[in-house]
């Protein structure tokens, strides 16, 4: 076995670099280093279009403009979730809460929408907001105030949360037709439209909100003070409290910032699918967290960036939506995304344990 | 300004609470309030709802629902011993569950081994599979350095999609008799079999885990895993030992799931996953690892049963009890944060009370 597998061509290996000694377990070696030190973002890219490229293949009809735009469409509000997550995972910490979270901020938005009699999107979509940083804000202010782990905590505020809606705002799905006109208009909205076959086909305005997010996102996390002090939090929590980043403040805005997307994102889905049912999205959590995790997040902190979490969103998008389309049942979508998710995970964690062995640094053995 | 609030709870309470709770050290005295503040609970439970609660059919009922529960949770606390987590359990459950259903509902393999064997096999390989899926677990977190709570999250997610592509979805039903009814067998008419089997795995469990290198080689690895690794622990060994043995609970708790139900399918049990963890940070596992008795788990169970059927009894409905569920765990973590943090108070004052006490000693005769 150990013979068959050394006498086969590494060409790539050979011409690279030197190869460390250990025959078959030394080249495996080699190799997974060698593509844990591809950026992730160039990584993901390839694994994308080759998987497009595929589909493409066995199915020529999804390369279109409304396989395209359709995609954005759903994809939107859930790439917007998952930069919210992006800024806590890289803060090392995790939200499993968020969805709760975000169906209980387009719940009370459409409510006070309906209730108020102010039928305007942009007051809908402050409320939602609001409801959302504030419960995130809760989360950051009992993660801080107690030093609790935060999957367990958030995955308390899951429950509470959900339960809060269901139990003390007694939530009942609210149909299309006593949806607010603005709401449902939203879902439908479409910023260009052109010509296509029996239709028109056009591009959502989800891109709009999703756009913005993906800017502020970025500018916080890259041009503001916080935001590095986020990493900072995320590389070593010790060092950054020594340096005078304030923990109560950078939790503060991880975990609202998060909601405050959450918030956005629930009132993006509940336009779109034109319903209020306080019983979905819940229990989709994982995936936004392996979108996160695939585009190069940390759970350990740290690391991450708005390109790979972007990305990561696509793969797993496609991963859910397009497997009907190259013959495999949709229920084999979850095997597929949580082997991406354990694949890209052991690559990079793998780079990360060698390099920390070498630099004689035991954390993670 | 918690702290200040916290500072200002004066030492003379604690030393009451011991006296009365009859502990010496404040770590058992912490777990003792938290015990102290659930059987409150069940009093409370009792007063409201009295007989309509405290009958032998109810209490049969609910030492009759344990078994998987309890299965879960030993497996969450035995991954918190190291200071991980297993996220995988009910999809290994699910997973080892699936399984052990296509075989036992397989007329082919009845027909050759007949109705016991196909039992046997079936449970056979419902373990196997439950044993492979903890191997994997331990693997992937020990060889690619990956933690614990990201593993179990991609496995989760892995396991529970192998099981939805097997069966697209749909549960798989129509258990042989013999083996649905094992689940409510009795001994002597009222303590059921199931509870007496899990009493067993826990005794040898918590003994194990006590009096062996391995359940040491846990302990010392979750309070501090650089120091096990220099004290010449086989670190890789023992972590994937007890995912290992993680996976064996998780599937066996599958089997028991899937007599209960006559059916399995994905998603059976999954309000587990928080009530798990819940139990284990009841029972006094710390998330952080190294500390916790996994034999607390058993009666932290049994309370957190009875409140789960009193609840029901009291009519309410599956969001109220995950909302209490989550409130609970929070405000659990909460007070444990607070008992912590007078206890490592009271320890450093004693520390510097002594050291003062010994310098004093030192000096004395030199005086003299």
């Amino acid at each position: 076995m150990k013979m068959k597998s050394n006498d086969m061509p590494h060409p790539q290996t050979k011409s690279d670099a030197p190869l460390p000694s250990g025959g078959t377990t030394g080249m495996l070696k080699a190799a997974l280093s060698r593509l844990g030190q591809q950026s992730t973002v160039s990584m993901l890219s390839f694994i994308i279009v080759a998987y497009i490229v595929v589909v493409a293949l066995i199915s020529p009809d999804f390369l279109s403009w409304a396989t395209a735009f359709d995609l954005v469409r759903s994809g939107a509000a859930w790439m917007i979730v998952a930069l919210g997550v992006l800024v806590v995972m890289i803060s090392g910490g995790i939200d499993v809460s968020f969805l709760a979270n975000a169906i209980l901020s387009a719940y009370v938005a459409t409510l006070v929408t309906k209730l108020t009699g102010i039928d305007s999107l942009s007051f809908a979509i402050l409320i939602a907001i609001a409801v959302g940083a504030f419960v995130g804000t809760i989360n950051g202010l009992i993660i801080h105030l107690f030093s609790l782990p935060t999957l367990i905590t958030t995955l308390a505020m899951q429950g509470v949360i959900h339960g809060f809606l269901m139990v003390f705002l007694n939530a009942r799905p609210i149909t299309a037709g006593r949806m607010p006109s603005s709401l449902r208009h939203f879902g439908t909205d479409t910023l260009f439209e052109f010509p296509s076959g029996a239709g028109y086909i056009g591009l959502s305005v989800f891109v709009v909100p999703l756009i913005i997010a993906i800017f502020t996102t970025w500018y916080l996390l890259n041009r503001t003070a916080i935001g590095r002090a986020i990493y900072a939090v995320g590389s070593n929590k010790v060092a950054a409290m020594r340096a005078g980043v304030n923990l109560l403040k950078v939790n503060l805005v991880i975990y609202g910032y998060a909601g405050a997307l959450a918030g956005l994102m629930g009132l993006m889905m509940v336009s779109d699918v034109r319903l209020v049912d306080p019983t979905t999205l819940i229990g989709n959590e994982l995936l936004v967290l392996a979108a996160a995790i695939i585009g190069g997040a940390k759970l350990t902190g740290g690391a991450g960036s708005v390109p790979g979490v972007l990305l990561g969103m696509t793969l797993v998008t496609l991963l859910s939506n397009t497997l009907v389309t190259i013959g495999l049942s949709a229920s084999w979508s979850r095997f597929f995304i949580g082997f991406a998710l354990v694949l890209i995970a052991s690559i990079s964690h793998y780079q990360t344990k060698r390099r920390n062995l070498r630099q004689l640094n035991f954390e993670n053995v | 300004m918690m702290d200040r609030i916290m500072n200002a709870l004066p030492a003379p309470v604690f030393r009451v609470l011991n006296a009365m709770f009859g502990t010496r050290d404040e770590e058992s005295l912490a777990q003792t309030v938290l015990y102290a503040m659930i059987a409150a609970v069940l009093v409370l439970i009792a007063l409201s709802l009295g007989t309509s609660f405290f009958n032998p059919v109810i209490l049969q009922s609910v030492l009759q629902q344990i078994p998987e529960f309890a299965l879960l949770s030993l497996a969450m606390g035995l991954a918190m011993v190291t200071g991980g987590i297993d996220l995988s359990v009910i999809a290994v459950a699910n997973l080892a569950g699936i399984f052990a259903a296509y075989i036992m509902t397989s007329p082919a393999i009845e027909a050759a081994l007949g109705t016991g064997g196909m039992i046997a096999l079936a449970c056979a390989v419902g373990l196997f599979v439950g044993l492979l899926a903890g191997l994997f677990n331990g693997f992937i977190i020990v060889k690619f350095g990956i933690p614990p709570l990201l593993t179990t999250l991609g496995t989760m997610m892995l396991f529970a999609g192998l099981g939805t592509g097997i069966t697209g979805g749909v549960g798989i039903t129509g258990m042989p008799h013999v083996y649905v009814d094992a689940i409510s067998a009795q001994l002597a008419g009222t303590v059921p079999l199931s509870f007496v089997m899990i009493l067993a795995i826990f005794l040898v469990a918590s003994w194990y885990v006590k009096h062996s290198v391995f359940g040491k080689s846990l302990f010392l690895y979750g309070e501090s895993n650089v120091g096990a690794l220099f004290s010449g622990i086989r670190i890789e060994k023992t972590l994937i030992t007890s995912y290992a043995i993680s996976g064996l609970l998780a599937a066996a708790a599958g089997l028991i799931m899937l007599a209960r139900f006559n059916s399995m399918k994905v998603g059976f049990g999954d309000t587990f996953q928080l009530q798990a963890i819940l139990v284990a940070v009841l029972a006094g596992m710390d998330p952080y690892g190294g500390r916790g008795r996994l034999l607390n788990i058993l009666p932290t169970v049994i309370l957190l049963q009875c409140v789960e059927s009193a609840f029901t009894i009291a009519g309410l409905s599956p969001y109220a009890k995950k909302m209490i569920w989550g409130g609970l765990l929070l405000l659990f973590m909460a007070l444990n944060f607070f008992f912590h943090r007078v206890v490592a108070k009271q320890q450093t004052a004693r520390a510097i009370r002594q050291q003062a006490q010994a310098a004093d000693a030192d000096t004395t005769p030199a005086k003299a």
